[in-house]
């Protein structure tokens, strides 16, 4: 095996383990454009094919970043990072013929096995993650061996990361951690855009295929009936023309009841999503700390969800309306009334009014309009224009929840019934085992809140006049949860339920843990209970790391801490005193010759000067000496006090 | 010398710079967005980096270095110290043993094995050249530290002045004296004839002419007259640099042994008394490697 061979496959396999997380994020090129990169490499060590020169290595990488701006255009976030990192570590394999370039390499295998985590912190991102060290620490073991197999890098690498786990719990669960960041940015990447702020027709049914969670959610109690379960999350209460803008929301309070039969508590954990709204089951009568409850009913976050997020909520899932607000006051925005836009959609709407007074017959008029003129509900409705509510109303007659939800607002504030679209997910996926429900974004949904004079806002659902089933099923055809039990599901499906429950218990603990979490666990410890603020703590925490450092320092230089030789001490401090006198020892005289000097210029210190001498040579030259000398020694020495005056 | 905990240094590489560097920035990532998996990734490496201290403590305590020998050259030449390095009860991965400005050999050395490893070193002047502690290091298992230690093996190597060819009228040569001929004395003087190749005979004066012809393999036996011997004379010179005079005698003793010649050599207050071979020849080099400006060193 030669030396090309040796450390391109190790550090190759390593290089793909870190980046194989990101390829769900990555464009469909770089993926290519890695695979070929190291595939030729793999091959070239097969074939012996030339390795690229230098001027070709410069073109590629340019080709790269050229590639790399074309695509994401002068977007600056975590993918276009990440998509960076995928480039530069495809054409990297090509120039590692240098211990230097090869550990350059390593270093930044480790870098992209961080980025990953910043995707996600599910349970199987963490213990990929200690996979991906794994096969980067081997690989690195492996070049830094001038020789051998493999074996033993693998399994000096399995030993110190095993051994390494406790170092790291211990300081994952002490390490202190801030409130709140160091730097007011936002984490890069996290998420995905769910809701957007803008409700065109088209906005939901996009998200039909996107599978990813967009929430999960436990209750206190019960479970609410599947007919209650809508997810609040935006209300609009404006139109331009195309699309429906969300409202202002003004800041009066709703009325909050403080309890009730029908109050809901559940506990919602949200997946980031770039922005300030937090759903809940509709209605939310409280906010979570950090959030506050909008005139909508909509609870709106101090910051933007970046992270994953944790909250409870309390909702009332009564049916009927309140009559608290704006009774008697409410009108419709005046664009509903003086534009011309949609000319059709606003006569008939008035044709419609012509027949009832009365809010409630107007709603049953417009959802009879659905049922009797073959609208039909479809995943894929077509493209609207310039009028797209005329369009959708007299020509395609296709459409999504978005569509009818957004008729129905529409034609309901024309006849003057004020009348808003809310924005969020409907139902909910079971889990069994962890008695929790997973809301994906698929699961969005649009529906209408008409003001009433009698019974206040009501909840208006015209998709499901088209479309009763709704309810039941979810749009990716699964059943809403009242519809399956344990049995009904298939084995890969339970596994799955399975596996999803235990990463949940995970999340919950892992992604939660923080300043607040470690102050309490320090507090039953029975630490910190009186140190106050986290910085204080942080500063003290980060003091003591460092003197256990310079302790472990110490500890691997023993020698730093070297234990003092008496004898040494003790013959300093004979010739110290001495020297006192004026008889100091040059520093070119051995023992005797001071010996000499001594005794031919202060005969009267002759006999005990030549006593300590005579010890010090024994105990340092003599073969053998007794154990007790060194202890005579320094006795004597210390009772040896020359006086400055002979004779006194 | 057993290598001991208290020898060893530590120092980071440059590489292991870097990774603390690359290591800080997950950590302010980790510490701004609050990313527990990131807090985990870094302190797992953090650990490890950590642990494998202990392992590459491990990869050279314990290990037994000993002087064996050392090749004596002429000065400005490279000599090799040959050590053993007892491996003991583990394998010792890619050390490094170097004398101080030089580069040494790496190796691995297997549990249990003993190796022998030349040192390079480069002489400058004659003498006993004493070359600084000797350092061995190792970067093993993550390169990012570099642990090493120097070791006083009380190594020696003996160098021989740098032999210098003389010009004419530098010296005046050496003299003889006579003596009897003695035919037993094998030297390159008088053809006398053939004699029966034995082992250790040299092989230049093989009759290859005989060996062709078939008739076995004989030797050119020469004469030298005994009272042709030389006498290599320090205060022959008419350069009075001490160093010169040694050099040209050095030439002139590989001159005289390459030529089979007997020769004594005369230094102040020593004198070798003509004769020849490999172990006549070393004495007189080793004579004039040591010798010192009044005081007899062999």
């Amino acid at each position: 095996m030669n030396r090309d061979t040796r450390h391109s496959y190790p550090i190759i396999f390593a290089l793909v383990v870190a980046i194989a997380p990101h390829t769900p994020d990555l464009p469909a090129w770089i993926i290519v454009w890695c695979v070929f990169m190291w595939g030729y490499m793999v091959v070239r060590l097969k074939t012996g094919w030339p390795l690229p020169g230098p001027i070709l290595r410069h073109i590629l990488a340019a080709a790269g970043i050229t590639g790399l701006l074309l695509f994401f255009s002068v977007r600056i976030d975590a993918d276009a990072f990440v998509g960076l990192m995928a480039v530069m570590a495809a054409i990297k394999p090509f120039e590692m013929a240098t211990h230097r370039h090869r550990m350059i390499t390593v270093l930044l295998t480790y870098f992209i096995i961080i980025t990953s985590l910043f995707r996600s912190e599910s349970l199987w991102i963490v213990l990929y993650l200690f996979f991906s060290v794994f096969v980067t620490t081997a690989a690195l073991i492996h070049i830094n061996r001038p020789e051998g197999r493999y074996r033993p890098s693998i399994f000096l690498a399995a030993r110190i990361l095993a051994q390494a786990i406790p170092l790291m719990v211990l300081l994952f669960l002490v390490f202190p951690r801030l409130q709140h960041g160091l730097f007011s940015m936002e984490a890069p990447g996290t998420g995905r855009s769910g809701f957007s702020e803008r409700l065109g027709f088209g906005s939901i049914s996009r998200m039909t295929l996107d599978q990813s969670l967009a929430f999960r959610v436990a209750f206190d109690g019960a479970l609410p009936p599947p007919n209650a379960l809508y997810w609040r999350g935006i209300v609009f209460d404006r139109f331009d023309g195309t699309r429906w803008l969300p409202a202002d929301n003004p800041g009066d309070i709703p009325f909050v009841p403080e309890n009730g039969p029908d109050l809901v508590r559940h506990t919602i954990t949200l997946e980031p999503h770039k922005s300030r709204r937090l759903f809940a089951l509709d209605r939310p009568v409280a906010a979570p700390p950090g959030a506050e409850l909008t005139a909508g009913y909509t609870l709106v976050s101090g910051q933007r969800v970046t992270r994953k997020k944790t909250y409870q909520a309390v909702s009332c899932i009564r049916t009927a309306g309140d009559n608290n607000g704006k009774t008697g006051t409410l009108l419709p925005d005046p664009v509903f009334t003086h534009s011309d836009n949609n000319p059709k959609a606003r006569l008939l709407a008035r044709s419609m009014a012509e027949g009832t007074a009365d809010a409630h017959g107007k709603i049953q008029q417009i959802l009879a309009y659905f049922t009797e003129n073959d609208f039909t509900y479809t995943l894929s409705p077509p493209r609207l224009g310039d009028h797209p509510m005329d369009e959708f109303l007299f020509e395609t007659r296709q459409g999504y929840c978005e569509h009818y939800a957004g008729a129905l607002a529409f034609l309901l504030n024309i006849q003057e019934v004020p009348a808003r679209v809310v924005g969020g997910y409907l139902g909910g996926e079971l889990n069994p085992y962890g008695n929790y429900l997973s809301i994906r974004q698929s699961f969005a949904h649009a529906w209408v809140e008409a003001y009433t004079s009698d019974r206040g806002w009501i909840r208006i659902d015209p998709t499901l006049a088209v479309s009763p089933n709704r309810l039941e099923q979810n749009p990716d055809g699964s059943f809403s949860y009242s519809g399956t039990t344990r049995d009904a599901i298939s084995v890969f499906k339970k596994m799955g339920f399975m596996l999803e429950a235990v990463n949940l218990a995970w999340e919950a603990w892992f992604t939660g843990y923080s300043f607040s979490e470690q102050k309490a666990l320090l507090q039953r410890l029975g630490f910190g209970t009186s140190w106050g603020t986290g910085t204080v703590y942080f500063l003290l925490l980060t003091l003591s790391v460092m003197v256990v450092a310079v302790f472990f320092w110490m500890f691997l230089h023993r020698s730093g801490v070297r234990k003092k030789d008496p004898v040494a001490t003790g013959y300093a401090l004979f010739c110290r005193r001495l020297a006192r006198i004026g008889l100091a020892r040059p520093p070119d005289q051995g023992p005797m010759d001071y010996l000499l000097t001594v005794q031919a210029k202060r005969p009267d210190l002759g006999p005990e000067a030549a006593a300590i001498t005579d010890i010090y040579i024994r105990i340092r030259f003599h073969r053998t000496c007794p154990d007790n000398l060194t202890k005579q020694f320094i006795d004597q020495v210390k009772q040896f006090t020359p006086a400055r005056q002979a004779g006194q | 010398m057993v290598l001991t905990r208290k020898q060893i240094f530590i120092r980071p590489t440059r590489h292991g710079l870097l990774f603390l560097f690359i290591l800080g920035a997950m950590m302010a990532g980790s510490v701004n967005y609050n990313n527990n998996a990131g807090f985990i990734l870094v302190f797992l490496l953090g650990g490890m980096a950590l642990i494998s201290l202990f392992y590459s403590l491990k990869n050279l305590t314990g290990m037994d270095v000993a002087f064996a020998s050392a090749r004596p050259v002429f000065a400005g030449q490279t000599t090799v110290f040959t050590i053993q390095v007892q491996a003991k009860n583990q394998e010792r991965v890619a050390v490094n043993f170097a004398l101080p400005g030089q580069t040494g050999p790496w190796t691995t050395i297997a549990k249990n094995e003993t190796k022998t490893l030349e040192i390079p070193a480069e002489t400058a002047q004659r003498g006993v050249f004493i070359p600084g502690a000797l350092t061995l290091c190792s970067v093993f298992p993550f390169g990012f530290f570099r642990l090493g230690a120097r070791l006083s093996l009380h190594m020696t190597c003996l160098v021989y002045p740098m032999p210098v060819k003389g010009t004419a009228g530098s010296d005046r040569g050496g003299s003889g004296s006579g003596g009897r001929a003695d035919t037993r004395h094998a030297g390159p003087d008088d053809f006398q004839g053939l004699s029966l190749y034995q082992p250790g005979h040299d092989v230049g004066r093989i009759a290859w002419k005989a060996v062709s012809r078939g008739q076995g393999i004989f030797i050119k036996d020469f004469t030298a007259m005994a009272d042709h011997f030389t006498l290599l004379d320090f205060d022959d010179f008419t350069s009075r640099d001490p160093e010169y005079r040694l050099s040209r005698l050095c030439s002139m003793v590989l001159a005289a042994d390459r030529q089979n010649l007997s020769f004594g050599l005369k230094l102040p207050h020593t004198l070798i008394a003509p004769a020849r071979g490999q172990s006549h020849k070393k004495k007189c080099l080793r004579a004039l490697a040591l010798y010192t400006r009044g005081k007899e060193a062999v």
